[in-house]
C-alpha cells in the first residue's frame, strides 16, 4: 500500500479472502472454497479420485499445524507481555480482552504466513501424490511399467497444480485455526489480569498494579493514566485486526474476534 | 538513513521527543515520527524506556515488522517499506541495548519477530538493509556479555541464521553476524553448546574455515579479527582444540595476514594465542604469552 517512483516487477498479489470467509472450527468453508480444475488429465481417466482431493487437503492442513506450534508460544507470549504491560491501568478488563485477542491474532497470523506457507504447499502436493498413488494402488519408488508411469505423471501434475492453485486457500485456513487457538491461549494466559478487574469492580475498588516505573521518568503526554481507553488510543490494537497479513483488510473482523465464544468448541485441540 | 540534517546536533526537548512518541500512535503520523526518533535515538538518553513504558510503542513496532511479511516471500520490498521497517527495528535495537528494557525485550519473544527477515536470501537494496538492520538489534543483545541473553539465543535458530549470513552475506552483514556467533561463543554455556556435538562444532568450523579462505581473495581487517576471536575461544574447550588442531586453515598458520593485521596488535596477540593453545598438547590454556 505504499506508492512507488522506481518502476520495480510487482509480482504481488492481492489477499483474496477475508477472514470472515473462514469458520473457526470446521473444515465446511474448505469444501466449498477449493478450487479443483476439472480437465486435468488425471481426473479425466480417474474422476472417482476428485472425491479424495477434499479429506487428503483437510489431512495435510492437520499435520501443518503441528509445525506451528512454535508460532503460537512466540505469539501469546509477545502479546501477553505487551498487553499486559499497555492496560497496567486500564481497569476495563472487555478492552484488556478484545486488544489482547486482536493482537495475538495478528501476531501468530503473520508467524504462520511467513514461516509454514512454503512447507504448507510441499506437505499438500506430497500428500495428494502418495494418496492417489495408494488408491490407484501405483507404488511410488518402484520402477514402474509404462502405463503406471503415464499415470504417475498424471498424479504428478495434479498433485503440484492442486496445490499451488489453493495454497493461498490453504494457508488462510491454517491461519485460521492458528488464529483461533491463539485466543483460547491468550484468554487462558490472561485469567487472573481478567479476573483481578472484575473483582475491583463488584468490590467496588480502584485496580491497584505496581507500576514498574517511577512516574517521573516519563513525560505527562507519554505516561499511563488509570482509566480505560480512549477510541484513539484502542485504534492501535484494532489495527491488528483490520490488517491480518495474508488476509483481505475488513472493518467486520474486529466484531468477530471481540465476540468469539470463550472457549471455541474447538476439533483441533488435541 | 536518509539525508543528513543540518539541525542534527540540536538537543532534542523532552517535549518533542513525547510527541513523536504520540504520533506513533496514528498511522497517518507514524511513518514520520519513526523516522524523527530513529534519527535522534542517540541523543535521548532514556527512549528505550519511553518507549517500552509509554502506552501503544512497543506493540506499533512490531505492527511495523509484522505489516512487511507479505512483501518477503515473494520479495517484492521496496525501498520505501525497507526505510520505513528498518525505522522500527532502529527504535526495537534501542529498547534491546538499554539495561532496563532488555530482559522485558527477551521476555516478549521480540528477537523471533525479526528472523524472518535474517532469513530472506534476495540480494536487493531493501532486502540487504532489512538483514543488516535486523542483525544489529540481535548484535545490540548479545553485546552486553549477558547469560541470560545467549540462554535466550540458544533456544532460537539464530545460529544456524548467523552462519548462513556468515557464508553468503555482504561484507558488513557477515562481519555482524560473526560478531554475533563470537559473542554467543564468549559466554560458557554457548561454547558448551556449540561444542556440545560434533555436527554442530564441525558446521561453525567450516563455515568459519571457508570465510578465511575468502579473506584471502580479499581481506577485511574487521572481519577478520572477529573470526581469529571466534577460534581463539573454540580452542578453550578440550575436545574443539584437539579438532581445530587438523582443520585449522593453514593461511592462519603461516604469514599470509600479517600485512593486514599490521595495525591491530591485539587481534594478532589472539592469533599467536591461538596457535598456541593448539601446540600445547593436553595441558589446558596456561602457555604464556610469545
Amino acid at each position: 500500500p505504499t506508492t512507488q517512483t522506481a518502476p520495480t516487477i510487482t509480482t504481488i498479489s492481492e489477499p483474496q479472502y477475508r477472514l470472515s470467509d473462514f469458520k473457526p472450527s470446521t473444515f465446511q468453508s474448505l469444501s466449498a472454497m477449493l478450487k479443483i480444475n476439472p480437465n486435468l488429465s488425471l481426473f479425466r481417466v480417474h474422476p472417482q479420485l476428485k472425491t479424495h482431493t477434499y479429506s487428503t487437503i483437510e489431512q495435510a492442513i492437520n499435520e501443518s499445524f503441528q509445525t506451528v506450534q512454535r508460532s503460537l508460544k512466540v505469539a501469546t507470549s509477545a502479546a501477553e507481555t505487551i498487553v499486559r504491560k499497555d492496560f497496567l491501568l486500564n481497569p476495563d478488563e472487555q478492552q484488556l480482552r478484545t486488544s489482547a485477542r486482536n493482537m495475538v491474532a495478528y501476531l501468530s497470523s503473520g508467524l504462520v504466513l511467513i514461516t509454514a506457507r512454503t512447507a504448507l504447499q510441499e506437505q499438500i502436493q506430497s500428500y495428494m501424490k502418495s494418496h492417489f498413488h495408494n488408491v490407484l494402488g501405483i507404488s511410488q519408488t518402484s520402477t514402474l511399467n509404462s502405463n503406471d508411469q503415464a499415470t504417475s505423471e498424471m498424479i504428478q501434475q495434479a498433485a503440484n497444480e492442486i496445490a499451488t492453485t489453493n495454497i493461498e486457500l490453504c494457508c488462510c485456513l491454517l491461519q485460521r485455526i492458528t488464529i483461533s487457538r491463539a485466543i483460547q491461549l491468550i484468554d487462558q494466559r490472561l485469567l487472573a489480569d481478567i479476573e483481578l478487574r472484575q473483582r475491583c469492580r463488584t468490590e467496588g475498588r480502584q485496580l491497584s498494579m505496581g507500576n514498574t516505573i517511577s512516574e517521573d521518568r516519563l513525560p505527562e503526554q507519554v505516561r499511563l493514566h488509570y482509566g480505560p481507553f480512549s477510541p484513539h488510543q484502542l485504534a492501535i490494537y484494532e489495527d491488528f485486526v483490520h490488517f491480518i497479513p495474508g488476509f483481505k483488510p475488513n472493518d467486520s473482523e474486529k466484531r468477530e474476534l471481540a465476540t468469539m465464544e470463550e472457549s471455541v468448541p474447538s476439533v483441533w485441540d488435541r | 538513513m536518509g539525508a543528513n540534517n543540518p539541525l542534527n546536533d540540536a538537543p532534542v526537548s523532552p517535549e518533542r521527543i513525547a510527541c513523536w512518541i504520540t504520533e506513533l500512535l496514528s498511522s497517518n503520523t507514524r511513518e514520520n515520527a519513526l523516522m524523527e526518533l530513529s534519527r535522534k535515538r542517540e541523543k535521548v538518553l532514556d527512549l528505550a524506556v519511553l518507549l517500552w513504558h509509554s502506552f501503544g510503542s512497543v506493540a506499533v513496532l512490531l505492527h511495523e515488522v509484522i505489516s512487511v511479511y507479505p512483501y518477503i516471500t515473494p520479495p517484492t520490498l521496496t525501498a520505501q517499506q525497507s526505510n520505513r521497517v528498518c525505522n522500527a527495528l532502529a527504535l526495537l535495537q534501542c529498547i534491546a541495548s538499554h539495561p532496563e528494557t532488555r530482559s522485558l525485550f527477551i521476555q516478549a519473544n521480540i528477537p523471533l519477530f525479526l528472523y524472518p527477515f535474517l532469513n530472506t536470501k534476495s540480494s536487493t537494496r531493501p532486502f540487504e538493509y532489512l538483514r543488516l538492520t535486523s542483525l544489529g538489534v540481535i548484535g545490540a543483545l548479545v553485546k552486553t556479555d549477558e547469560t541470560e541473553v545467549i540462554n535466550f539465543l540458544l533456544t532460537t535458530e539464530i545460529i544456524p541464521l548467523s552462519l548462513r549470513i556468515m557464508q553468503s552475506g555482504s561484507e558488513l552483514s557477515k562481519t555482524v553476524a560473526t560478531f554475533i556467533l563470537q559473542k554467543i561463543l564468549a559466554d560458557d554455556c554457548g561454547l558448551n553448546y556449540i561444542c556440545q556435538t560434533f555436527d554442530r562444532f564441525s558446521h561453525v568450523a567450516m563455515v568459519l574455515g571457508r570465510m578465511v579462505l575468502q579473506q584471502q581473495k580479499e581481506a577485511s581487517g574487521r572481519l577478520l579479527k572477529h573470526i581469529i576471536r571466534c577460534y581463539l575461544r573454540l580452542s578453550d574447550n578440550p575436545r574443539a582444540r584437539e579438532a581445530l588442531r587438523s582443520c585449522l586453515p593453514d593461511c592462519l598458520k603461516d604469514h599470509t595476514f600479517d600485512s593486514v593485521l599490521k595495525e591491530d596488535q591485539s587481534t594478532k596477540k589472539w592469533l599467536s594465542q591461538l596457535l598456541l593453545n593448539l601446540e600445547s598438547p593436553v595441558a589446558p590454556n596456561t602457555a604464556n604469552s610469545q
